[in-house]
């Protein structure tokens, strides 16, 4: 049996420097995900969570996109709405289940009365089509397999690694479950039996990697096979700090046409690479770019930040660096302060 | 790399005007006082760069302020330091710059790698006598290395943090506290606004399936309306047909009618016939009693006229005798009433001249009469007591100023103003002896001072001035010359007035007889006693005039009092005679018309018409006997005839009923066979109605087919209601619908709401990532210090094993912060072959060595790997030759190193 797994696909956000246009690579993606699936034979493709950035997105977009999904017969779609896993007051934001969840909406409820739509819910929150069972993640995933379901497949949104704050994916193995189909984060994660796609076009910037847009091919027979697919064409958003001309090269070297990046600093000696990269219009000095200069402290200083914070999420760990040795360059200043947390956040 | 070249020095401390030389290697011995503590201090003053400092270090005896001018190589580039006194200016002077504050000397210190120069050279780059250790307590010293470890910034960066997020959550109200509620608020409002256009989305849904269920029941009402129409169509031409068979019946009934009303009418004219001939018969005969009845009322009208005359002439007869009567008394009356008038008018003419004579009595008494105003006795009144309390007051003052001229008795041969000066001068006396103390010691023999025996070694302390008397010697000493001058001038004074207080109270006395004898003049006391005497005399008149006019005011008052009780008097009478006078003229008016009336009457024609009229009265009631038999026949007759009108009314009733009858009968048979005719038609559509409806209605009635139409009417204009209602219904429905989108602006208000969103949890991201910057940083805080730490010991342990030449591999510090006492002995160290070693247990040398190498590591922690100068004052000063040798052996390796020694030292 082979399904596609996708996540976090946003529907209804817009990403800076693309704007709206992002909602046309979306569905281009989406389209050509969906011929792949049927030329490949998928049963089904399942979305775990975040199709749409949010309960408020305007009814035409939304319907545009499942009219989109159902045009394809033979595929049958499973959606996952985001939100926690662990408990009722972790469901909210994005698509979560709520009181105005999107889903509930007359115009949109009544896709999942096609042959080929279904939605995991908490009213729903197993279903069987065909010989597969799926078990949507609400406050706890069910413990007890569909009887004469031949595959059993848990979708769940919710962050699950080894990092602070998150919960061990382990607990997966040994259980029922064929696999696992996560959402949440948006970068490729593969544990065992489960695994996040990462979101399916990227739209954020991201500091400590490079994120691609992309899904999952999940094949269970006699065994699990889990193929990542990357799309070339999506469009990829990062930050970088050039603190050497190795870096520079790298960037310029490795820079894809639809790449987008940003230079949050660069290092004193590398001001002229900097200048030359800043020639491609994909490449931008950000506003508030600092100057790194050396000082043996500041390396000590930066280590321990590591050191601390080495608990965290990588793109956490990466930010909270980025911030706090940007104040330690210079003394800080609260408008500077406030200046630098708005880029930062985009307000 | 810092090097010193060329210290100049001007006026500073012991070096009023010196210049030192400096090599790589400088060793300054000299003997102790020469300065070399000076030459190192006066290198601190001038990376210290405050000018003002130096002001207190001025040579001895020297005018000027002093000058410090040092020249050294940084980064082989030449510069001059300058520190001035005279002219408190400071700068720095090199190829291509030039700065004259303290600020922009510091930053260009730290742009060339020296940042805090003044206090790396203050307190690491000199080294006194022994003193190894660094001092690691002073602020300073924390302070720069903070900023070195850049605690500054952690600390300024917690603060912002602490400024913009609230203890326990959320925003303080800042920009982003203030955007964030203002966001929030706008998200909420939104989304309320969202909830109810949705609410509105679902009743339009709702609407639009209402209106699918209404339209179809509208085209269901539709079709049953049509099928009933056609009923009532197919009923309508068998209700013809059955009303055509209804109608032929009644025909038939009609036509028997006919016929029997045209007999009844014969029998109705034959009998009218005879009650009309009857009624003639008996009409005549009433005529004729009629007649003689109408005779009887003529006479019986004449009788009553006759009595209602004869009445009438008995009454005047009557009144002419009441009439005599009434005139004699009418003479009496007015005989009574013109006594009465002559009587009045002589009392009236009495009372009239009494009145004139009080008019003038009570004249001439106002005449003479003159008011004297009370007030004025009133205003002479108060001048007299204000007056008197002024006799009083200055009865006072003199007896004061008596008083007073008797005080100052013994002093009149002085002036005020001679006083005055006087008691200033004393005042001045006083002051210059209190402030000027002197003090005389015996030194022989003895003597009297200001009163007091004084023998030899004895001491008195004096103010201003000192006796001296022995035998026939006497003197005086004045502390001041003034005090001799002042005292001479104040002598005459001291006697008479004993103290300046008293010649005070003097003054103060004669200052209150001037103001009183003012005060006096002012007031006039002469004046003032003629005044009074006037007043007595204006006081006594005054009460006399009022008495006077008092007397005349009362008896005019009573005078007047009589003239009106004369005048109401005379009033009364006059209203008498007015009285007296009209009665009299009305009973004379009434009397003469009385007698006017009286002559008119004709007294014997009045009776014969009396007796004239009895005998007619007489005459007609013979006439009026028959009238009641006459009255009784005609009403009988009239009885009889009534009752036959009434029969020929009854006939002429029926005969016009049935007239009518007739008229209406030929009219319907007319109408049914006309109608009749038009039915027919409806006979050839009977092949179109269903058979089944004709077998059901065949043996209906025309009212009951009527009835089912009406029924069937009934029903159908209920469904045309039915329809119209919901043809409005649905048509307000699509109206409804129509009227607006759809959706409305419900996405487009959804797709504000998203960015909302977004900035929300851009806020509260924001919120969860500044809480974990502050976790950050306040773990880096603990963090660094420990930093310091292990980077200090790995920069001495790198210092150290270079000096000891590889003798020890290891060091480290044994105390948690380096900002404590102790610092440089909380150390241990591991020699080459492993053994361990705390501070104390450390050769004298290996100790020296030890805190050199921590001081030069954190010199480096502050310069990196730049070299400077190292200032010695007198470092083995207190070393026996073998650590000496150490201590010098470690110099060489620094100055090897590139480091500049400059070495002070008193041993040759």
């Amino acid at each position: 049996m082979l399904l596609y797994h996708i996540a976090d696909v946003h529907i209804g956000r817009e990403a800076k420097y693309l704007g709206k246009e992002l909602f046309e690579i979306q569905k281009e993606h989406l389209e050509r995900m969906y011929l792949k699936a049927v030329e490949d034979g998928a049963s089904f493709v399942v979305i775990a969570g975040d199709l749409f950035d949010s309960n408020y997105v305007p009814s035409e977009k939304a319907r545009e996109v499942l009219e989109l999904i159902i045009k394809f017969a033979s595929v049958k779609t499973v959606i996952l709405p985001g939100g926690g896993s662990r408990h009722e007051g972790e469901i909210t934001g994005h698509d979560a289940y709520t009181e105005d969840s999107i889903y509930k909406r007359p115009d949109i409820a009544i896709y999942f009365e096609k042959e080929n739509l279904f939605l995991l819910s908490p009213v729903q929150p197993v279903l069987k089509v065909g010989e597969t069972a799926f078990y949507g993640g609400f406050f706890e995933i069910p413990d007890y397999p569909e009887e004469d379901a031949r595959y059993h497949v848990a979708v769940v949104h919710g962050a699950f690694g080894k990092n602070r704050g998150e919960k061990d994916p382990a607990l997966f193995e040994g259980t029922f479950y064929d696999y696992v189909a996560l959402g949440h984060y948006h970068s490729y994660r593969e544990f065992g039996k489960s695994a996040y796609p990462g979101a399916f076009i990227q739209f954020e910037f991201s500091r400590a990697r490079i994120l691609d847009s992309g899904f999952l091919k999940v094949r269970i027979d006699s065994g699990l096979g889990i193929e990542r697919v990357v799309f070339d064409d999506a469009p990829r958003f990062y930050k970088v700090e050039i603190l050497s001309r190795e870096d520079a090269i790298r960037l310029e070297k490795e820079l894809k046409p639809l790449d987008f990046v940003e230079i949050e600093g660069y290092a004193e000696e590398t001001e002229l690479e900097v200048r030359r990269l800043l020639k491609n219009e994909h490449i931008r000095l950000r506003e508030d770019a600092y100057v790194i200069k050396k000082d043996p402290m500041l390396h000590m200083i930066n280590r321990v930040i590591r050191e601390i914070t080495q608990d965290e999420e990588p793109e956490v760990q990466k930010e909270l660096e980025s911030f706090v040795m940007r104040f330690l360059r210079k003394k800080p200043k609260k408008p500077d302060i406030e200046g630098v947390l708005r880029r930062f956040f985009e307000l | 790399m810092i090097r010193l070249k060329r210290l100049e020095l001007l006026n500073y401390k012991i070096h009023r005007h010196n210049v030192f030389e400096f090599e790589n290697f400088t060793e300054i011995k000299k003997p102790n006082e020469f300065g070399k503590s000076t030459i190192i201090e006066a290198i601190s003053d001038a990376f210290a760069l405050t000018p003002e400092k130096l002001v207190g270090k001025k040579t001895k005896g020297s005018v000027e302020n002093p000058v410090i001018l040092l020249d050294f190589v940084l980064d082989g580039k030449q510069y001059r330091v300058s520190v001035n006194a005279q002219s408190k200016s400071i700068t720095l002077k090199g190829e291509g710059v030039y700065l004259d504050t303290k600020e922009s000397i510091s930053k260009f210190f730290k742009s060339q790698g020296y940042p805090f120069l003044s206090y790396v050279v203050r307190d690491l780059l000199i080294l006194r006598e022994r003193d190894l250790y660094v001092d690691t307590r002073s602020r300073d010293f924390r302070k720069f290395t903070e900023d070195i470890f850049k605690v500054e910034n952690i600390n300024a960066l917690k603060s912002v943090i602490d400024k913009i997020l609230k203890e326990k959550g959320g925003f303080r109200d800042t920009s982003f506290g203030r955007e964030y509620v203002e966001v929030k608020r706008e998200y909420l409002e939104l989304k309320e606004e969202i909830g109810a256009l949705y609410e509105e989305y679902l009743k339009k849904l709702a609407k639009r399936k209402e209106l699918n269920v209404k339209s179809r029941k509208l085209t269901e009402l539709e079709e049953e309306i049509k099928i009933a129409r056609d009923r009532i169509e197919d009923l309508k031409i068998l209700g013809n047909l059955a009303k055509k068979g209804m109608l032929e019946m009644q025909l038939k009934s009609l036509k028997n009618r006919q016929k029997e009303i045209e007999k009844r009418l014969v029998e109705i004219a034959a009998g009218l016939e005879k009650y009309r001939k009857k009624e003639k018969e008996i009409g005549s005969r009433i005529e004729k009693k009629k007649e003689a009845l109408e005779k009887v009322r003529q006479a019986e009208e004449k009788v009553l006229e006759l009595e209602r005359l004869l009445k009438e002439t008995e009454n005047k007869q009557k009144k002419l005798r009441h009439t005599r009567t009434k005139i004699s008394l009418l003479n009496k009356e007015i005989d009574r009433l013109n006594s009465q008038i002559k009587k009045l008018d002589s009392e009236i003419g009495a009372l009239v001249e009494n009145k004139i004579r009080l008019q003038q009595e009570i004249n001439k008494i106002k005449k003479s009469h003159v008011e004297f105003p009370e007030s004025i006795l009133a205003e002479f009144e108060k001048r007299y007591k204000d007056v008197v309390a002024s006799i009083r007051e200055v009865e006072s003052i003199e007896n004061r100023l008596a008083v007073l001229r008797e005080k100052i008795a013994p002093y009149e041969s002085y002036s005020l103003e001679e006083l005055k000066r006087a008691y200033e001068n004393w005042k001045t006396y006083n002051r210059l002896r209190h402030n000027a103390k002197g003090m005389l010691k015996v030194e022989r023999g003895e003597a009297e001072f200001n009163g007091i025996k004084l023998g030899e070694g004895k001491t008195i302390e004096f103010e201003g001035k000192l006796e001296i008397n022995h035998k026939e010697f006497s003197a005086v000493v004045y502390t001041v010359f003034e005090l001799s001058e002042l005292e001479r001038h104040l002598l005459s004074y001291f006697k008479v007035f004993k103290s300046p207080e008293k010649l005070s109270e003097v003054i103060k006395t004669y200052k209150e007889i001037g103001e009183k004898e003012e005060k006096l003049q002012f007031i006039g006391p002469m004046k003032l006693l003629k005044e009074k005497k006037e007043l007595e005399e204006k006081i006594n008149r005054a009460k006399e005039e009022i008495k006077k006019s008092r007397h005349e005011k009362e008896q005019i008052e009573k005078l007047e009092k009589k003239l009106r009780e004369i005048e109401d008097e005379l009033k009364k009478y006059e209203s008498q005679l007015v009285e007296s006078r009209t009665s009299l003229e009305v009973k004379v008016t009434e009397r003469d018309m009385l007698v006017k009336w009286l002559n008119e009457i004709d007294e014997v024609a009045l009776e014969a018409r009396i007796v004239e009229y009895k005998r007619e009265i007489e005459e007609l009631k013979d006439l009026l006997k028959n009238k009641k038999t006459l009255i009784k026949e005609c009403k009988t007759l009239e009885e009889d005839l009534q009752r036959i009108k009434e029969s020929i009314s009854h006939l002429l009733k029926e005969e016009g009923a049935r007239a009518l009858e007739r008229r209406e009968i030929e009219g319907k048979i007319e109408e049914h066979e006309k109608e009749i005719n038009g039915l027919k038609e409806y006979e050839k559509l009977l092949d179109g109605i269903p058979f089944g409806l004709v077998r059901d209605y065949m043996n209906k009635s025309y009212e009951e087919i009527q009835n089912e139409i009406e029924y069937l009417n009934k029903k159908l204009e209920d469904m045309i209601q039915k329809k119209i209602a919901l043809s409005e219904e649905v048509a307000r429905l699509k109206g409804y619908l129509e009227s607006t989108s759809f959706l409305g602006n419900l996405d487009e208000k959804r797709s504000r709401l998203l960015e909302l969103e977004r900035k929300m949890d851009a806020f509260e991201r924001m919120e969860r990532f500044l809480r974990k910057v502050k976790r950050v940083l306040w773990q880096l805080g603990e963090r660094i210090e420990r930093e310091y730490i292990v980077e200090i010991e790995k920069r001495t342990r790198e210092i150290f094993s270079r000096i000891t030449e590889n003798r020890y591999k290891w060091t480290g510090f044994n105390s948690g912060s380096i900002f404590t006492d102790g610092f440089g002995k909380n150390w241990s160290v591991e020699s080459h072959d492993g053994i361990n070693f705390e501070f104390k247990d450390l050769s004298d040398g290996t100790k020296t060595q030890l805190l050199f190498s921590i001081r030069l590591a954190l010199i480096s922690l502050f310069l990196g790997n730049k070299k400077a100068f190292l200032l010695l004052d007198e470092p083995f000063a207190y070393y026996d030759k073998n650590r000496e040798k150490i201590g010098r052996e470690i110099l060489r390796k620094l100055y090897e190193d590139g480091w500049q020694i400059i070495l002070m030292s008193a041993r040759a």
